[in-house]
């Protein structure tokens, strides 16, 4: 039971509860969970608007042109090249 | 008209849904049915035969931490040993559960039931069978129509679950009221009602044909030319872990993501907002219960308009411009200077809430290969269904172990 009180403690319904329970803390939990929910829409842009679906790879056939990078992931087994983007770009995060 | 009609509605991409998909809906519609049928009577029937409210809670946590054990070995494993294998596999663990409550009293026995079985304290998804069955949805369904599909089986899930909530809230009522009933045998009638039901959902599993399945011959050749290129990038042959080769990382990246999403969103679960309207402005909790009740009928309604703007801009996209306006309404609900105009912050954010999610589940379908989709969504997904309970532990597990997997191929090459 201590354990599982422990893991309760350190999450985020606890934390909001005693904000909660502080007139003057009690809007902080909504601006907590807004601020961390744009912070995630933020970074969910920013890591995969270049990771395409593959649902999405034959619409780029009109809208490709644009973008230079577009027109070479459709010519040549897009998913694939995104994804392997992607893992280089995770490889570094790891590493550093 | 009425083409634009069937194009906002999505219904063209309804009726291109095949038997298979048909089959899932209807598990689906069940399975909700069920969970909130199950939702307003478990905790009644569990104060009859006579358990306290700390070891109700007990219950319900080590329950929620077993399913999510469950669903994450499950999903895993469905796109190797079978989708429909792992689906029957959690309905009979569902049926055991259920039958278990109802026979037995002892507390021991039930908190052994509820961990190794499969059962929904709270009403929401849980186990394995939401992941398995997008991955076989997307497995039948045409692609482009595959965010219209999960937004109508989103919008499936709603509805089931709220006239599941809705019809035991009134045979319960009725049988106490009008027939004499006692609460206990009310409460064990419906959870009888609860276990057939389940059984119905093992039936329609049952009629799932072999077309949902990975297909293999040719998407081997695909995924073998993948993961050669892919050895060439990262120096490892993929090796499986948790059901998942080449999007390891993206998995991995994208769980991380939801992961902080459902961590803040648990600083505002609904009993939390209920209790704040009534701290600040003496709200009746049932009232604005029933409000956000409809507001949730509403965004199922909504994510179909989500799946039309994907089509125009890209999943990602849609993902985000429809969750940050919701989030900018919530960030407002406390700074309104009256409950007025709070409480319409607060349906509105709940209005357009779930319209991210329909998008979430096609956009993790398409960046994963056909044969990683149920590990990816049963990886994905459960940290949403740990939030009540404020437990990710099986989460964090599974991240943790992702993690190490990736860091032992990296120390290989």
């Amino acid at each position: 039971m201590k354990v599982v009180r422990s893991l309760a403690s350190s999450t985020g319904p606890f934390l909001a509860g005693l904000m909660y329970e502080r007139k003057q803390y009690s809007s902080l939990p909504f601006f907590i969970a807004g601020g961390l929910k744009i912070v995630y829409d933020l970074l969910l842009l920013r890591s995969f608007s270049q990771v395409k679906p593959d649902s999405e790879r034959y619409q780029q056939v009109n809208t490709a042109a644009e973008e230079d990078e577009e027109v070479d992931n459709y010519n040549d087994e897009p998913t694939e090249e995104s994804q392997q983007h992607h893992h280089i770009e995770m490889k570094t995060l790891i590493k550093s | 008209m009425g083409a634009t009609i069937s194009n906002v509605f999505s219904l063209e991409a309804l009726l291109s849904i095949p038997y298979d998909g048909r089959m899932l809906m209807l598990c689906k519609g069940l399975r909700m049915f069920g969970f909130g049928f199950l939702a307003v009577i478990l905790v009644i029937y569990l104060e009859q035969i006579g358990f306290s409210t700390s070891e109700t809670g007990l219950l319900f946590t080590l329950t929620l931490l077993g399913d999510a054990v469950i669903s994450i070995f499950l999903t895993t494993h469905a796109d190797k040993y079978g989708r429909k294998f792992c689906l029957f596999v959690g309905s009979f663990l569902s049926i055991f559960t259920s039958l278990v409550f109802i026979s037995q009293t002892n507390f021991w026995i039930l908190l052994i039931a509820a961990i190794v079985g499969v059962i929904s304290p709270s009403g929401s998804e849980v186990g394995p069978f939401m992941a398995i069955e997008i991955s076989s949805m997307a497995q039948v369904s045409e692609d482009r129509y595959r965010t219209k599909i999960m937004s109508w089986y989103n919008l499936v899930g709603c509805f089931s679950s709220a006239s599941g909530a809705l019809l035991c809230g009134f045979i319960t009522n009725n049988l106490v009221q009008e027939h004499q009933f006692t609460l206990l045998n009310a409460s064990k009638f419906s959870m009888c009602v609860y276990a057939i039901v389940q059984v119905f959902q093992s039936f329609f599993i049952y009629l799932l044909r072999s077309n949902i399945e990975v297909p293999t011959p040719p998407q081997e050749a695909a995924s073998d030319k993948a993961s050669a290129s892919l050895s060439s990038a990262a120096a490892s042959p993929s090796p499986s872990f948790l059901g998942l080769h080449k999007s390891k990382f993206i998995v991995l990246h994208l769980s991380l993501l939801f992961m902080i999403d459902s961590f803040a969103g648990s600083f505002v679960l609904q009993s939390m907002i209920s209790n704040w309207f009534f701290v600040e402005y003496k709200t009746n909790p049932a009232v604005l219960g029933s409000i956000i009740f409809f507001c949730n009928l509403v965004a199922g309604v909504s994510a179909l308009f989500a799946a039309t703007l994907a089509d125009h801009i890209g999943l990602v996209l849609t993902m985000v411009v429809t969750h940050l306006p919701s989030n900018v309404l919530l960030i407002l609900v406390p700074l309104m200077p009256n409950e007025l105009l709070s409480i319409l912050m607060i349906c509105a954010r709940y209005c357009i809430s779930q319209m991210d999610v329909p998008t979430r589940n096609a956009y993790v379908q398409g960046v994963v290969d056909p044969d990683e989709r149920s590990a990816a969504n049963g990886i994905t997904n459960v940290s949403k269904l740990s939030v009540p309970t404020q437990l990710n532990a099986a989460f964090y597990l599974a991240l943790i172990l992702l993690y190490c997997n990736i860091l032992h191929n990296q120390s290989i090459k």
